[in-house]
């Protein structure tokens, strides 16, 4: 669902965009289109994005094509999901060790919406840090 | 009535027997059933003798439907595909099989439709109703005519495919229509060659290319000269019925746009006719609802009787279902359209009978709002949007307080008694008394707890009334006493609920009650402090 969704070409762009933004929560896709984890991201994204679209806006950023923030933010992963808030990076604590990004593909609509949500709640009260609804610490069942 | 049909393959006669003896002859005749039964299409519905009844209810298996008293029965539709069954090769001359061209019944009614419209009478604003005019019996029965003359082309449309089908058997698969078949058969004739023959251009490209392609691979061959002779004369016959049927509905078009115009404009002239014919007049049907005339002309079938399934049976349609406006509706909205349909329909025949909106524009709006609305039901219903969730702030809860919550608390909360009742002295036996078959400990309560005054029950707890009960209550028990104060059998006693006994006088109204209690309180004057004898604020005249 990459193509419906609005794609920034440059980290001029990525800056801009989280800059301008005042009272939402931007939320950043870093990855590739043809990623397969990125498609199953995207498709969550998108299909959310409608419903969150008074609190929440989202872009993608191919970091083949934007390459600035790889080492600023560590993108070492195929996909990675970061939320910001008035020009902040918001962390969030996934109970994954991780709290900078969501490095791995949700796929449950809902659960993506309460990370926004629990997102924006603590952001627009000026916290940096909000813990998720959900621990995903064992997310991988091993 | 006819003999019952014998099957066809029994009663095969040479082919070389003359035409009139034939005709003569009553054995070879062929009996169409007619799809509502055995009616000949009879003008006057009084002429439905009991055996016709019978005889339709026996073979017909589908019945005409309601015939409101002084309606006149509508004529019998053929069915096509029980006259595409029928095998009319064997029947020589077109004048068996179709006689209503010849008959006295059809001859009249072109007599007397031309006699009308030469000197027409006038049926808008006549004086007296409107079944009492001769020329609207006309109407009707030219209406019901027409049906008659429909089931006869099908009837010598059949009879042509079949005895032209030996020159071009292909060609009744390649028209459906039965005008273009027949215009088709008259420019292809007998002619030995099909491949160079002329087609008529009202043809369209499309069939006489499909046409040309056929014939050169036709195994037909050509016809006899007496069997071509009998196609002739089929086509003629068929010309002439065209002829009568155009005359007819040109009749009955022009008299029912006078007679019922906004009902015509709904659902066209022909329809109109069969519908006033039906109810018996405009003012007849003028009086029925509109649920009642959408099943005009509907027909009861019985399963049992006939052999199609229930499913391709259009149950509950009439008339009304039939008209193009209906008809242009999508087959699921058809039904939804016909309810429509037919309440506007019975309005439009109010304002005939009313005679207003002689030019048919009241029909003629409804018509526009029935296209609208038909219209509207074959659209998709509109996307599901979906909704945005509202923006996750935590606001500042509302506490809904003060006394009345208090209150409504204190009246809910433990009371001490009920504590008391809870607690157990150790080592002791608590009283207990006993309801039916259980029983409830006292606990503590009655037993010296060490305070002067024993616990008591809390007024706050006690079940309360509402003031408009209160006053309601107070109200029933003043009413019975205050009824009837004269009689001596009334009491100034009366039970209240919140009172008990409450004593007042029955002879005292209302105003004299506030009048004595004003002389009580208030018997030296209203404003009892300031003194009588003058003014002690300096500037007052004192006496």
């Amino acid at each position: 669902m990459s193509y419906f969704m609005t794609h920034l070409h440059s980290g001029w762009h990525v800056d801009q965009a989280i800059l301008v933004e005042e009272d939402r929560v931007v939320c950043i896709r870093f990855g590739h289109d043809h990623d397969p984890d990125c498609m199953a991201m995207d498709e969550t994204l998108y299909s959310v994005s409608e419903k969150v679209q008074q609190f929440c806006v989202m872009y993608l950023v191919d970091i083949t094509e934007v390459p600035d923030f790889t080492k600023m933010y560590e993108i070492y992963d195929p996909c990675t999901v970061m939320f910001f808030y008035r020009n902040k990076h918001i962390m969030i604590d996934l109970g994954t060790g991780n709290n900078n990004k969501i490095n791995w593909p949700m796929t449950d609509k809902q659960e993506l919406i309460d990370i926004i949500e629990v997102v924006y709640r603590g952001a627009s009260k000026g916290r940096g840090l909000v813990v998720s609804p959900r621990d995903y610490s064992t997310r991988h069942k091993y | 009535m006819l003999p019952p049909p014998l099957p066809l393959k029994a009663k095969r006669l040479a082919d070389d027997l003359d035409a009139s003896t034939s005709a003569s002859s009553s054995s070879k005749r062929v009996k169409f059933e007619k799809t509502n039964g055995g009616g000949d299409g009879e003008v006057d519905g009084d002429e439905d003798d009991g055996d016709d009844d019978v005889d339709m209810n026996g073979e017909g298996g589908v019945k005409m439907g309601f015939v409101p008293e002084g309606g006149v029965r509508p004529a019998d539709e053929l069915d096509e595909e029980v006259v595409n069954q029928t095998d009319l090769t064997d029947i020589e001359d077109i004048g068996e099989v179709a006689k209503l061209i010849h008959s006295k019944k059809l001859k009249e009614i072109l007599a007397d439709i031309s006699r009308y419209t030469a000197a027409p009478s006038d049926m808008s604003s006549s004086s007296g109703p409107l079944e009492e005019n001769p020329e609207y019996s006309l109407v009707v029965s030219a209406n019901n005519m027409s049906v008659e003359v429909d089931n006869e082309i099908l009837i010598v449309h059949k009879f042509i495919r079949d005895h032209y089908a030996p020159r071009f058997p292909e060609l009744e698969q390649l028209i459906a229509d039965p005008w273009t078949y027949i215009a088709a058969v008259k420019a292809i004739a007998n002619t030995e060659d099909l491949t160079r023959c002329t087609l008529p251009n009202t043809l369209p490209p499309a069939t006489i290319l499909s046409i040309n392609l056929t014939a050169t691979v036709t195994k037909g061959r050509q016809l006899t000269e007496g069997e071509w002779r009998t196609v002739e004369r089929a086509i003629e016959f068929a010309q002439n019925l065209r002829i009568a049927r155009e005359q007819i509905f040109a009749y009955v078009e022009s008299r029912m746009s006078s007679v019922a115009p906004n009902l015509s404009a709904i659902v066209g002239t022909g329809i109109a006719a069969k519908l006033l014919g039906l109810a018996g007049g405009l003012q007849a049907f003028s009086r029925q609802p509109a649920c009642n005339i959408m099943l005009f002309g509907a027909q009861k079938r019985t399963l049992a009787n006939s052999h199609l399934s229930a499913a391709s049976q259009a149950r509950h349609t009439g008339f009304i279902f039939s008209s193009p406006i209906v008809q242009s509706a999508q087959p699921e909205d058809r039904r939804r359209a016909q309810r429509a349909v037919s309440a506007k329909c019975i309005l439009a025949a109010r304002i005939d009978a009313g005679k207003s909106a002689r030019d048919g524009s009241a029909g003629r709006k409804w018509l526009g709002e029935l296209q609208k609305r038909i219209e509207k039901m074959a659209e998709p219903p509109p996307n599901k949007m979906t909704k945005a969730l509202p923006i996750p702030q935590e606001t500042i809860r509302k506490k809904r307080g003060g006394k009345r919550a208090r209150k409504q608390k204190e009246a809910y909360a433990q009371t001490e008694l009920r504590k008391l009742q809870n607690r157990m002295e150790f080592g002791k036996a608590e009283e207990e008394f006993g309801m039916d078959d259980e029983t409830v400990g006292l606990g503590m309560v009655g037993q010296g707890s060490g305070r002067v005054r024993g616990e008591q029950v809390d007024a706050r707890s006690k079940a309360k009334l509402s003031r408009a009960n209160r006053i309601r209550t107070q109200m029933l028990g003043r009413s019975l006493t205050s009824q009837d104060a004269k009689s001596g059998t009334s009491t100034s006693l009366s039970f209240t609920p919140v009172q008990g006994l409450e004593i007042v006088t029955p002879s005292l109204s209302a105003a004299a009650r506030v009048q004595q209690a004003n002389e009580r309180w208030f018997a030296s004057g209203t404003f009892t402090h300031v003194r009588k004898e003058g003014s002690s604020i300096p500037g007052q005249v004192s006496k």
